[in-house]
């Protein structure tokens, strides 16, 4: 299940640039066509609340990009998301302003929110076409039987 | 049907302003954010760096740029370029000072602007300006530079040339309307470009 999802319940709750043609809600939309620009200048950043802050453990998250150099991504546990840890953090290709895309394991990791941060970037003005982040609900609203039980 | 209006579009881009020593750059920096109102006369030279930022407007197309302005020390102790490099990170444009009346300082161009370029790996080199300071003092006939060369050396290193005078409020507009243009320009192009992508990604 994509848990950053607007349809299953995500929100984007913050980011760094707006231009309302290509708003940062069009990371959580499930397309890939659609995205997210930054409007010039690193670090840029952007918060999505997962569908269920009660609890979730993440297993891979996949992020559709252009001209990102340095992507972080960090977590933060409980309805605050004041603080923040970071999960990974990777240097993608040169891709001249194709696509970028790149899926990492995090082998469940438990967040309530993510942060994607675009570091630097290899043009002027990323863009994020999407941020997939596939995990199990853990909390307990999970229909599962034993939420608590899945830890990798 | 009457054309919708618009909202604003804001656009922010970092701008590295470098050069010798004394060549001008505060001096060009004062006069741009004070809109002419700031000329400091006596030299203070610039230590480490002065940030400061400028809105540039772009009426014809709806937008506004911000210009980010690091304004850095030109006076060279030993490592200087090492020791500005970390303000040079993430930069849009370079923006390369010399003095006119000053041959020495126009020879460092080359050597500022290859400093700055570094620090962004890129296929493209960073864009940026030249610009040609004192140009009031042309008058008194003791610059040393002229315009072609200036112009030439800009063009062979993908800048463009302007000549300003910041004791005459002369030109400071015009390197930094000409840097937001070219900005809003790149960013247009690159979401024609982010949009053009549909589907690719498709995982
Ligand atoms: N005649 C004339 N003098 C100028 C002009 N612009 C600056 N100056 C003078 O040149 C001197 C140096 O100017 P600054 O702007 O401080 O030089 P800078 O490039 O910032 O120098 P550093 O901070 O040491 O790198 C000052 O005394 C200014 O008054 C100009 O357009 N015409
Ligand atoms: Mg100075």
């Amino acid at each position: 299940m994509d848990l950053a999802l607007e349809v299953e319940g995500g929100s984007l709750v913050s980011a760094s640039s707006y231009d309302m043609r290509h708003p940062p809600e069009n990371i959580i939309d499930g397309k890939d066509s659609t995205f997210w620009s930054t409007t010039g200048g690193f670090p840029q950043e952007a918060i999505i609340k997962l569908k269920d802050t009660a609890g979730v453990s993440i297993q891979t998250i996949t992020t559709v990009t252009t001209n990102v150099r340095r992507l972080e991504i960090e977590k933060s546990q409980g309805p605050g998301a004041s603080r923040w840890e970071p999960v990974y953090s990777t240097v993608l290709d040169d891709t001249e302003g194709d696509i970028q895309l790149h899926s990492q394991s995090v082998r469940g990791v438990e967040s309530s929110h993510i942060k994607i941060k675009l570091t630097s970037g290899w043009g002027e003005h990323a863009s994020v076409h999407r941020v997939s982040v596939l995990g199990k609900l853990t909390g307990p609203v999970s229909t599962s039987g034993r939420p608590a039980a899945y830890r990798d | 049907m009457e054309a919708q209006h618009k909202p604003l579009l804001m656009l922010r881009s970092k701008v590295v302003i470098v050069g010798d020593a004394y060549v001008g750059k505060t001096a060009i920096t004062q006069m741009l954010i004070s809109s002419g109102h700031n000329y400091p006369k006596n030299y203070l030279m610039t230590t480490d760096v002065d940030f400061s930022v400028k809105q540039i407007r772009l009426p014809e197309v709806n937008c506004c740029v911000e210009l980010f302005l690091f304004d850095c020390a030109g006076q060279g102790v030993f490592n200087k370029l090492d020791l500005n490099a970390v303000h040079w990170d993430n930069a849009s444009f370079v923006c390369v000072v010399f003095d006119v009346c000053n041959r020495e300082s126009f020879q460092s161009c080359g050597r500022w602007l290859q400093g700055v370029r570094a620090t962004r790996p890129t296929a493209a080199p960073m864009p940026g300006v030249l610009i040609g300071s004192k140009a009031d003092l042309r008058e008194g006939s003791r610059a040393v530079v002229d315009a072609q060369e200036g112009a030439r050396f800009a063009q062979e290193n993908g800048l463009a040339y302007f000549e300003v005078s910041a004791a005459m409020s002369s030109g400071v507009e015009a390197p930094f309307q000409h840097m937001a243009q070219q900005f809003h320009t790149m960013y247009e192009a690159s979401m024609r470009k982010a949009e053009g992508l549909a589907g690719v990604g498709g995982f």
